[in-house]
C-alpha cells in the first residue's frame, strides 16, 4: 500500500489503512519510546497513546515534510507528556538534583551495536537521558527543549553536556567507542 | 576543535544507532489502539470470548468421557501382563457343580494368599450354557515393571472365566483386603469416582427491575413500577480451591419495564423517541416532561452476557452450605424497544442506545447437594454500570435487577 493510499484511508478512518500505517511505523516508534521510558511496558503505553493521537489528528497532516517526521514528533511529545506527569521526572531534570545521581550498572548483554547504544542511553539518569534524546537524537534545540520540559535553556545545555560526558564514559567502558581524544569517531565493533 | 569534531561524530553516531534501533510491540498495543479508535467494532473480542466459552464447555463435556476412558485404561494397565493376555472375562451364573468348583477354586487360592480373605459369588442365576473353564486371581493394584504387585494388602480378588458362549450375570467379589465390592459388569470395571474440578450449571432468575434516571438538566422520567426481568444461563464452574470456584458462561437477559411520559402536541427537546434496533428514531409524540395526559411506556431489551465470576463457600458442609458470589458481565444488547429522550445531538440515523454495556452481579445462596446434583437458591442483584442510552440521549438510565436465582449444577468427573 502506498503512503498516499494509506494516508487517505487513515483520514477516512479505514481500519486496514490504520493497521498498515501502524505496522510500518510502530517498530521504530517503539524504539523512540523505549529510549524515554523506564521499561518496555511504559514504552508500549506511550506508543499506544501516541498512535491514538496520530489517528485522531491524521487529517491535520499537510504533506509538508516526511510523514515519519510528523509521526515521530507526536510520539516524542507524547513521551514527554507522560514523563512530565511523573513528579520525580520534574525533579530529575533540575540540574542541581541531577549532579548527585549515579549510573545504574545494569547489564547490557545485547551484541547488536544499535541496541547496545540505546541500552547505554537508558542507563543515564532520566533527566540527562531525556535532554540527550531530544537534543542529540531528535534534533530539538535547547530553546525548544527548555520550552518542552519547562526548564531554562541554560539548564538544558548543562544537562546535555553532563549527559554526553556520562554517556561517553559508559560507551568507552563498554568498548563500544574509542576514547574521545581521537580525532575521528570509529565504532569499536566496526574496526 | 578535536573535541568538537568528536562531538559531531558522536552525536551523528548516536542518531544513526538510535534510528537503527527497532522494537516490535506486542499485539495488545494494536488491539488497544483499535478498540480506542473504533469503539463500536469490538466484535472480534466478543467472538473470541464466545469461542472461548464454547471451548471451555466442550472441554468440560469431553473431559467426562476422557476421564472414564483414562480410568479404565489405568485399571487395565494395572493388571499384570500375563493376566492381560487372558482377556479377563467375568464369570457369571454357572450350574451348581461348576459354582462349587469355582468356590473351591477361589477359596483355595484366597486361602493360599497371605490375606486370608473370602471371595463370594453373589449370583444365583443358573445357566447351563456356560461353563467355567478357568479361574484365576487378578489384582487391580499397580504393578512394577516386572509385573509384580506393589502392595499385596490392597489386592482385589475377582473371578475370571474364559468366555464360552455368552455371559448372563455378573459375579460380585469381595475385595480381598478392603471389604469393598468391585462392581463388575461384562468386562468393564466401574471407575472409582474422584471429585471433579469442573462443573456444569444451568440457572434461571426471575427479577424485578428498578431503573434509575439521571438527567442533564431535563426533567426525569418516572418509574411506573411495572417491571419484570428474566435471566437464564449456562456456566462452567472450576473449583480453584476447596472453597473458591471461578465461573464463566453465557447468559441471556430479558428486561421489561414501564416509565411514564406525557402526551405532547408538538416536538420539543424533551420529545421521547421510540428506539429500536431496526428503526433508530421514531417520534413517539410524547415527552418526558409534563404535558397532556400521562402515558405508560414499556421498554424492553434483550441482552446476551458473558459473566465471569467467583463463588466463595462461607459456611456449612459438603451437602449443605452457604455461599456468596460476584460476577462481572460484559453485555451486548441484541434488541430493544426503548424510549430515550431526543436531544439536539441526536440525528435521524444515529442510535441513542448503547449496544455494549457492563453489568455487575452479586448473589448469596444456599447450596444443597442431592443425588449427584447441586441445587442452589438465593437472592441476587444485577446492576447495569453504564447507561442504557449513549451520549446522544438526554438522560442516563441505569437498571438494577433484584431477583431470586435458582440453579442446578453437576460436577463433571
Amino acid at each position: 500500500m502506498t503512503e498516499e493510499l494509506m494516508l487517505a484511508g487513515c483520514v477516512n478512518n479505514n481500519a486496514s489503512s490504520q493497521e498498515a500505517l501502524y505496522a510500518r511505523f510502530s517498530p521504530r516508534m517503539l524504539g523512540v519510546c523505549y529510549r524515554f521510558a523506564k521499561n518496555r511496558e511504559d514504552a508500549e503505553d506511550m506508543l499506544q497513546e501516541g498512535f491514538i493521537k496520530i489517528f485522531s489528528q491524521i487529517h491535520q497532516y499537510r504533506n509538508e515534510g516526511a510523514l515519519e517526521g510528523w509521526i515521530r514528533r507526536i510520539i516524542v511529545h507524547t513521551c514527554i507528556n507522560v514523563l512530565k506527569k511523573n513528579k520525580k521526572f520534574s525533579d530529575c531534570v533540575d540540574i542541581s538534583h541531577a549532579q548527585g545521581l549515579h549510573i545504574k550498572e545494569e547489564s547490557v548483554t545485547s551484541i547488536i551495536q544499535a541496541k547496545q547504544v540505546v541500552e547505554c542511553i537508558r542507563l543515564l539518569p532520566i533527566g540527562y537521558r531525556t535532554v540527550l534524546n531530544l537534543y542529540a537524537i531528535e534534533g530539538y534545540s535547547h530553546r525548544e527543549i527548555g520550552h518542552l520540559l519547562d526548564i531554562e535553556e541554560s539548564t538544558s545545555r548543562s544537562q546535555y553536556t553532563r549527559a554526553k560526558v556520562m554517556l561517553e564514559d559508559i560507551l568507552v567502558k563498554r568498548k563500544i567507542i574509542d576514547k574521545p581524544k581521537e580525532k575521528k569517531y570509529i565504532p569499536a565493533i566496526a574496526k | 576543535m578535536e573535541r568538537k569534531l568528536f562531538s559531531d561524530n558522536f552525536e551523528r553516531m548516536l542518531r544513526e544507532k538510535a534510528d537503527e534501533f527497532k522494537m516490535y510491540p506486542s499485539a495488545r498495543v494494536w488491539h488497544s489502539i483499535y478498540n480506542n479508535i473504533h469503539p463500536g467494532r469490538r466484535w472480534p473480542s466478543m467472538t473470541m470470548s464466545v469461542v472461548l466459552v464454547a471451548l471451555l464447555l466442550l472441554v468440560g463435556y469431553t473431559n467426562t468421557e476422557t476421564t472414564i476412558a483414562k480410568k479404565n485404561t489405568l485399571i487395565e494397565n494395572n493388571i499384570a501382563p500375563a493376566e492381560k493376555n487372558a482377556i479377563p472375562f467375568i464369570a457369571s451364573a454357572i450350574n451348581e457343580s461348576e459354582k462349587q468348583i469355582a468356590f473351591n477354586s477361589i477359596d483355595k487360592k484366597v486361602e493360599e494368599s497371605a490375606n486370608e480373605k473370602t471371595a463370594l459369588i453373589n449370583s444365583t442365576n443358573k445357566n447351563e450354557n456356560f461353563s467355567l473353564s478357568s479361574t484365576e486371581l487378578i489384582s487391580t493394584t499397580p504393578t512394577d515393571n516386572k509385573g509384580f504387585h506393589s502392595d499385596k494388602k490392597s489386592t482385589d480378588v475377582i473371578l475370571i472365566a474364559e468366555k464360552n458362549e455368552q455371559l448372563v450375570d455378573v459375579i460380585k467379589v469381595k475385595g480381598a483386603s478392603q471389604n469393598q465390592e468391585n462392581k463388575v459388569s461384562d468386562n468393564t470395571v466401574a471407575p472409582r469416582k474422584a471429585p471433579g474440578k469442573f462443573g456444569l450449571q444451568i440457572y434461571a432468575s426471575p427479577s424485578m427491575i428498578s431503573p434509575s434516571f439521571e438527567t442533564n438538566g431535563i426533567t426525569t422520567l418516572n418509574d411506573a413500577g411495572k417491571s419484570i426481568g428474566l435471566e437464564v444461563g449456562a456456566a462452567m464452574q472450576y473449583a480453584l480451591f476447596k472453597k473458591i470456584k471461578v465461573t464463566t458462561g453465557l447468559q441471556l437477559n430479558y428486561i421489561s419495564y414501564s416509565t411514564v411520559g406525557h402526551q405532547s402536541t408538538e416536538p420539543t427537546t424533551n420529545t421521547l423517541i421510540k428506539q429500536t434496533q431496526i428503526n433508530p428514531m421514531e417520534n413517539s409524540g410524547f415527552t418526558n416532561t409534563t404535558g397532556l395526559s400521562p402515558v405508560n411506556f414499556r421498554s424492553e431489551t434483550y441482552q446476551v452476557s458473558l459473566p465471569v465470576g467467583v463463588e466463595l463457600k462461607l459456611l456449612g458442609k459438603e451437602e449443605l452450605h452457604w455461599d456468596i458470589g460476584a460476577t462481572i458481565q460484559p453485555t451486548y444488547v441484541m434488541g430493544s424497544n426503548a424510549y430515550p429522550s431526543i436531544s439536539s445531538k441526536l440525528n435521524s440515523t444515529s442510535s441513542a442506545l448503547n449496544n455494549w454495556n457492563l453489568n455487575a452481579g452479586v448473589e448469596t445462596f444456599i447450596t444443597y447437594k442431592i443425588n449427584g446434583l447441586t441445587w442452589q437458591l438465593g437472592p441476587q442483584l444485577r446492576y447495569q454500570l453504564m447507561s442504557t442510552y449513549g451520549k446522544n440521549a438526554s438522560f442516563n438510565e441505569n437498571l438494577a435487577n433484584y431477583g431470586v436465582k435458582l440453579g442446578v449444577s453437576k460436577a463433571l468427573p
